[in-house]
């Protein structure tokens, strides 16, 4: 069979597993899923939980989250949600039986059922105000740990991926003994919880000791699509591939423009029909929508199938957004926000916009994972997005004219067997004539569209440089030797040793080498945005220089970045200047099974 | 297990892979672990699944070979050290078992010998055997290469302990040259 009929039914994908591949499965019939059947799963925001000054909602509030919250609500109030992580049975498509998964879900009291395999959307605003973070806690109601049959590991650790939040809020994945003798236990059990305090205030906002100084603080580096899943050490791929996953979206808040000094940063507004200050009326409400790619394998029962002794990678047989195999969504013919992430444990994916023939049609990217772009990038013609990754677009769907459009498509073209990476370089992917089609448009009527797309987005500026000149440089090579992962020619993993000490306020480049041939690592770096130097050698890619074949936008002063994509055989220096927070951190690679086969680093911020 | 005639629509898929149970099957049945045959260092047949797998116990595997000169003696004295470690959990919670890359001429005689050396006691276990079911063994539990060129080379497969309670078909890894504290505390979670 050529790999084109493979690709129609969505399988050559998979076969890059097969020497310990799960399966006469059923997915693996991929053509018995009728793609399309099934609409787009957008899960709701979490249910606040009020309280009034004096009576927390939760009165064993852990300390290290509550030193964020004024419980007489004078200075500032925060805002209280609950998760439950469970097991509950959902539909990833009509045809399939429910599927048995770990999900987080919405645990605010009055919520009483959660049909979606996502957890909740958060929705949030910037602050500027200490004491007026987001607290979540996060309640483990998954099986006992002798209970528990079948891949996963119950002890969790949230990772609030995109957000700059204090150490011990940030999905350390093990617990561990600081430097200073104190204990850092960061994970919980079954029948556990843990409170995360996330203050989303911009970098800078604060000084260690949280007494406050804004004099470095970085308004710029608002982003505005992150996500939260499980970060467990050595069990992230099987938590998330369970289901750990949710999104959390980040918005200016449109009552700071009063504020004299944050009236020009507040842009995102979540408002298409905010005309007032800098508000950039992107597509808002209904016509802005999280997409998260992932894959799966169900089982002739429809239950999840993973293989445990896959540590290239593992590549599910399903496409799924949002949690439905490639599903559909009804669209107005207006603008459109799609945000795209990449939450697949070992899939990089190459997007297209096409119609039912396989032509393709431009986008209008506007964001990374490190937020808006200073200008958006217009036609392009496809997007890279490595594990971890995201990118926004804005689509208008009334270019697309009745009758000759009734639909349209995302399609996947990157080729990738096996889960060490795709095929090609980065600087040259291998792309099939035609891809794999994952979500379906349904072209509607046209509406009234107020949204804008303007011409300037959120710009900032580079790094300076004072700043470059005085950075140290580190160098994190990425090899392999004996089968298992190393870092600068030593096994990986250790997270009791500190690769790095960066010292807050105080920028580094941080060379990022892949020399190990093949082989592709998304490189995240946790707690601060990195600004892209050189991409082997070479300015990066910004929207402007250089041919578009749809690489990343990674240029500094384009674009900030959390996750690196490195192909094969690649060098990118980026500079990171870590400004509060101090503690420990991880970097690591976000092929999830590379993660969890120790390609992790610790750094403290000291 | 799902026979292959059960899918209503069995495409001609140019490769048929080997069949492996989902997670809740992989409890009961064989879940896709190669039942071969393997020779301990006393020359005792054992059945890979049946005898070292199966059950409710941590069963801790690493291949190593008795002519490794670079990294297996660190590896081993690792080991060592927690096999020291564990105690009374030795053979009973946590089995540990060597297994050689080079069969042919890791004879039982050798692998008892080599098992001397770092004062193996009973619970772990020193393996040989066919080196077609070696390999088999090997493949199953992801300690290979694509790249043939790779995988050829004995030293890349050396490094690595996979491990897991079958029972509760739970599995995952840890370097074999991680702090033997680390170590214990992996092949120990499940106990």
């Amino acid at each position: 069979m050529k790999r084109r009929t493979f690709s129609k039914f969505g399988l050559w994908g998979s076969t890059g597993a097969l020497a310990s591949w799960p399966a006469l499965t059923r997915a693996q019939s991929g053509a018995l899923l009728t793609p399309f059947l099934d609409p787009l799963p957008l899960p709701p925001a979490p249910r606040e939980i009020e309280w009034k000054p004096g009576a927390l909602p939760f009165a064993d509030l852990d300390p290290g989250a509550k030193l964020f919250v004024d419980t007489s609500q004078v200075k500032g109030k925060a805002t209280f949600y609950r998760v439950v992580a469970e097991v509950r049975s959902v539909k990833f498509h009509s045809q399939l039986p429910a599927t048995e998964i770990w999900g987080y879900r919405d645990g605010h009291p009055a919520v009483t059922s959660w049909n979606y395999a996502l957890g909740p959307t958060f929705v949030r605003n910037f602050t500027d105000n200490p004491y007026g973070p987001t607290i979540v806690r996060h309640v483990n109601n998954l099986p006992a740990h002798s209970e528990h049959v079948g891949f996963g590991e119950p002890r969790l650790s949230v990772h609030l991926h995109g957000g700059h939040q204090p150490a011990r809020d940030d999905g350390y994945p093990t617990d561990t003994t600081l430097p200073d003798g104190t204990a850092f236990n960061v994970t919980y059990d079954p029948g556990e919880h843990y409170d995360y305090a996330y203050p989303i205030l911009v970098p800078g906002c604060l000084d260690d000791d949280r007494a406050g100084t804004t004099t470095q603080s970085l308004e710029t580096d608002r982003l505005s699509t992150a996500w939260y899943h499980d970060h467990v050490i050595d069990f992230t791929a099987q938590n998330v591939y369970r289901g750990l996953v949710g999104f959390f979206l980040k918005f200016d808040d449109p009552k700071e423009m009063a504020v004299p000094h944050l009236r020009e940063h507040i842009r995102d507004v979540g408002d298409e029909t905010n005309t007032q200050g800098e508000a950039l009326q992107l597509p808002s409400g209904p016509y802005d929508i999280p997409l998260v790619l992932q894959e799966k394998t169900f089982d002739a029962n429809g239950q999840l199938v993973y293989d445990v002794f896959n540590i290239d990678g593992f590549l599910g047989q399903e496409y799924l957004v949002n949690g439905m195999v490639r599903p559909y969504i009804p669209v107005k013919r207006r603008k459109y926000r799609l945000r795209f992430l990449n939450g697949s444990n070992a899939r990089i994916y190459q997007l297209f916009l096409a119609d039912k023939n396989g032509k393709t049609y431009p986008m209008t990217q506007i964001a990374t994972e490190g937020g808006l772009l200073a200008r958006p990038v217009r036609k392009r013609p496809s997007f890279h997005l490595a594990m971890a990754e995201r990118v926004e677009v804005v689509i208008d769907f009334n270019d697309f004219p009745h009758p000759q459009f009734t639909e349209l498509f995302i399609e996947n073209r990157l080729i990738q067997t096996e889960g060490r990476g795709p095929k090609g370089k980065y600087e040259r992917p291998e792309l099939s004539s035609r891809g794999t089609q994952i979500l379906k448009f349904k072209l509607e009527e046209r509406v009234l569209d107020p949204s804008l797309v303007k011409d300037t987005l959120r710009p900032f500026a580079t790094a300076s440089a004072q700043d470059l000149s005085q950075a140290p440089i580190r160098n994190f090579e990425f090899g392999r030797g004996n089968g298992q992962w190393q870092i600068n020619g030593q096994l990986a993993g250790d997270l009791s040793r500190v690769l790095a000490r960066p010292i807050l306020g105080k920028g580094e480049i941080w060379r990022l080498i892949n020399n190990s041939g093949g082989w592709w690592h998304p490189i995240h770096i946790h707690h601060e945005l990195m600004r892209v130097l050189k991409r082997n050698g070479k300015v990066p890619f910004d929207g402007s220089n250089g041919v578009d074949f749809g690489q990343v936008i990674e240029r500094d002063g384009m674009a900030r970045k959390d996750t690196i994509s490195l192909g094969p055989n690649s060098v990118v220096e980026v500079f990171v200047k870590f400004l509060d927070h101090r503690g420990p951190f991880v970097l690591h690679c976000h092929n999830m099974e590379h993660e969890d086969h120790a390609m992790m680093v610790r750094f403290d911020v000291i | 297990m799902l026979s292959r005639r059960s899918v209503a629509c069995a495409l001609a898929l140019a490769v048929v892979p080997p069949a492996q149970a989902g997670p809740g099957a992989a409890a009961r049945g064989q879940a896709g672990f190669p039942n071969v045959e393997l020779l301990d260092q006393h020359g005792r047949k054992l059945r890979f699944f049946d005898d070292l797998v199966r059950g409710n116990h941590t069963t801790v595997i690493g291949f190593i070979y008795a002519q490794c000169g670079d990294i297996c003696p660190m590896t081993m004295s690792n080991l060592s050290r927690v096999q020291t470690l564990l105690g009374d959990k030795l053979g009973r919670e946590v089995r540990l078992a060597s297994i050689s890359l080079d069969p042919v001429r890791d004879t039982p005689v050798i692998m008892q010998g080599y098992a001397a050396r770092f004062d193996a006691k009973p619970g772990w276990q020193f393996l040989t055997g066919q080196p077609k079911n070696i390999d088999a063994v090997r493949r199953k539990l992801g300690a290979y290469d694509r790249d043939p060129a790779i995988d050829a080379d004995k030293t890349q497969h050396t490094g690595l302990l996979t491990y897991g309670n079958q029972a509760r078909a739970r599995w995952s890894r840890v370097s074999a040259l991680a702090d033997p504290q680390k170590i214990l505390a992996s092949i120990t979670r499940w106990v």
